[in-house]
């Protein structure tokens, strides 16, 4: 797990920061950061993203992963 | 697959229009459904030794800690007191109230219970004994009925994230406010079917209730001292509703957790007091990871709540299905050692990420202990000791003494 390149604090604090400007106090907002964490988790792990994760995190993760990191996702 | 799967456990989904959920438990993660206890040890210190509030037990520190608020918190706490108390008051006087109509005679209402206590809004549901070998002294003679249902409200995701703060506080009291809200509703409820119902408040414990939790199946003990319940870890607040009604009691589940929190050990490491530790001890019949209280309470005071314990926790982060998932195909435990499920903030104390941990001096340690009086009488007792006492102090300390002695209730709707 160690020898990839993890999201650190600058990429987390950058990601929740759009995820909240764009999506803080509607409907989705829960579903979205319980999402972004799991894929965040799953990324750092080197797994595969699973498909139930939010293609609107997804984008986000694609965004702000660390040095273009490779990863993976489910196709939906 | 790496692990092999030693059994697994179904439970309702989060929500109560979500599916049931499958939960894989790895064989080397098996140990007990519930938690390790000596029936005869528990008995004896039940017997022996009663366990108190902290309200009571502990109220020294809890007058302390409104010294060390920030001025923001000690407005909040006041406001959330102000709200609070007629729902703890409600509580006080609940057991009393008669049933609204007769019951059916033989129908067994716990499923209708459950559905009710659902549709209100608590995540997780269960029923079992109210085993009054956990009742504190104070609140033996209050108990009135025997079975427990145990109710557990998830508190908000987002806001708990950004534990240690403000908005992670507003998440805790406000659920305690909604949580008090729901249990008079689910009492009337009760009443209506024909049944008494006594409310236990969640800032006014009569026991100490996560054992009852655990032997309803809702969860396990967890290393940080919360219960883990598979949707959302230690991210709920937790109450009790006793009732003389007719009802069925649910099983303890082994989820893993017991053997879980022994290899993941995250928030022992990211404890920012040091007051969590590695090893189980057994503790009144029961083996189990035994917090500090003297080591978190300082934090926890201090620094808008602390809860960095369940911050970190990756089942309340990610849900047991997920944890559970990946430690079955990889061995490793989901985010751990992270700076997203590790790395936390402190105001004034800055950002630390996995490895790193703030430091405080021994000074910060050094709170108020036990019971008021007990604290009132040990600072007399220091002047004593140093001679430095005058006419004046011994009259002082007999008015504070007093006054002590003259309050009615320990209750306070705190931390």
């Amino acid at each position: 797990m160690q020898s990839r390149n993890m999201f650190q604090k600058n990429h987390i604090d950058s990601l929740f920061g759009e995820l909240n400007k764009v999506h803080k106090g509607t409907p989705d907002s829960e579903r979205l950061h319980r999402d972004a964490h799991l894929a965040i988790a799953y990324f750092d792990a080197g797994r595969e993203i699973p498909s139930s994760v939010d293609d609107r995190v997804l984008v986000l993760i694609d965004k702000y992963r660390p040095n273009n990191e490779k990863y993976f996702y489910q196709s939906k | 697959m790496l692990k092999k799967l030693h059994h697994t456990v179904t439970r309702p989904g989060r929500r109560p229009d979500d599916q049931d959920v499958e939960i894989g438990i790895a064989e080397e993660l098996a140990t007990v459904p519930g938690i390790r206890k000596i029936d005869a040890d528990v008995d004896f210190y039940s017997r022996n030794y009663p366990l108190e509030t902290q309200n009571i037990e502990k109220s020294a520190d809890r007058e302390w800690v409104w010294t060390v608020y920030s001025g923001e918190m000690y407005e909040y706490r006041k406001h959330h007191d102000e709200v609070n108390k007629p729902l703890v008051e409600a509580a006080v006087v609940s057991g009393n109230l008669p049933p609204t109509s007769d019951p059916i005679k033989g129908k067994n209402v716990t499923e209708e219970i459950r559905a009710k206590a659902k549709s209100l809004g608590f995540g997780e549901v269960g029923f079992t004994k109210y085993d009054r070998k956990y009742t504190y002294k104070s609140k033996k003679g209050w108990v009135k009925y025997e079975h427990a249902i145990c109710l557990a409200l998830e508190q908000d995701y987002w806001q708990t994230q950004t534990i240690p703060s403000m908005e992670a506080e507003f998440a805790h009291f406000g659920t305690y406010e909604e949580e008090g809200a729901y249990a008079i509703e689910l009492a009337a409820f009760i009443r209506s079917l024909g049944y008494q119902a006594q409310i236990h408040s969640p800032n006014d414990n009569s026991a100490a209730y996560i054992p009852m939790f655990v032997e309803a199946g809702l969860g396990q003990l967890g290393a940080n001292g919360q219960l883990l319940s598979p949707h959302f870890g230690s991210r709920s607040r937790l109450m009790i509703i006793s009732t003389d009604a007719l009802v069925t009691y649910d099983e303890p589940v082994d989820y893993g957790i017991n053997k879980f929190c022994e290899i993941c050990q995250v928030c022992v490491n990211r404890c920012p007091g040091r007051a969590l530790v590695k090893e189980k001890v057994w503790w009144r019949g029961a083996e189990k990871h035994k917090l500090m209280y003297d080591r978190c309470r300082p934090v926890m005071a201090t620094y808008e709540g602390c809860g960095v314990c369940m911050l970190v926790c990756p089942v309340q982060r990610y849900g047991l299905p997920e944890v559970m998932e990946h430690f079955v195909n990889t061995g490793e435990v989901l985010g751990k050692g992270t700076d997203n499920l590790e790395g936390f903030e402190i105001k004034g104390k800055g950002y630390f990420g996995p490895g790193e941990l703030p430091s405080f001096d021994r000074k910060f340690f050094d709170i108020p202990h036990g019971t008021k009086e007990e604290w009132l009488f040990e600072q007399f007792k220091r002047k004593l000791d140093e001679n430095s006492d005058t006419p004046e102090d011994t009259e002082e300390f007999v008015d504070n003494l007093k006054s002590i002695l003259s309050e009615k209730s320990g209750f306070d709707s705190g931390l």
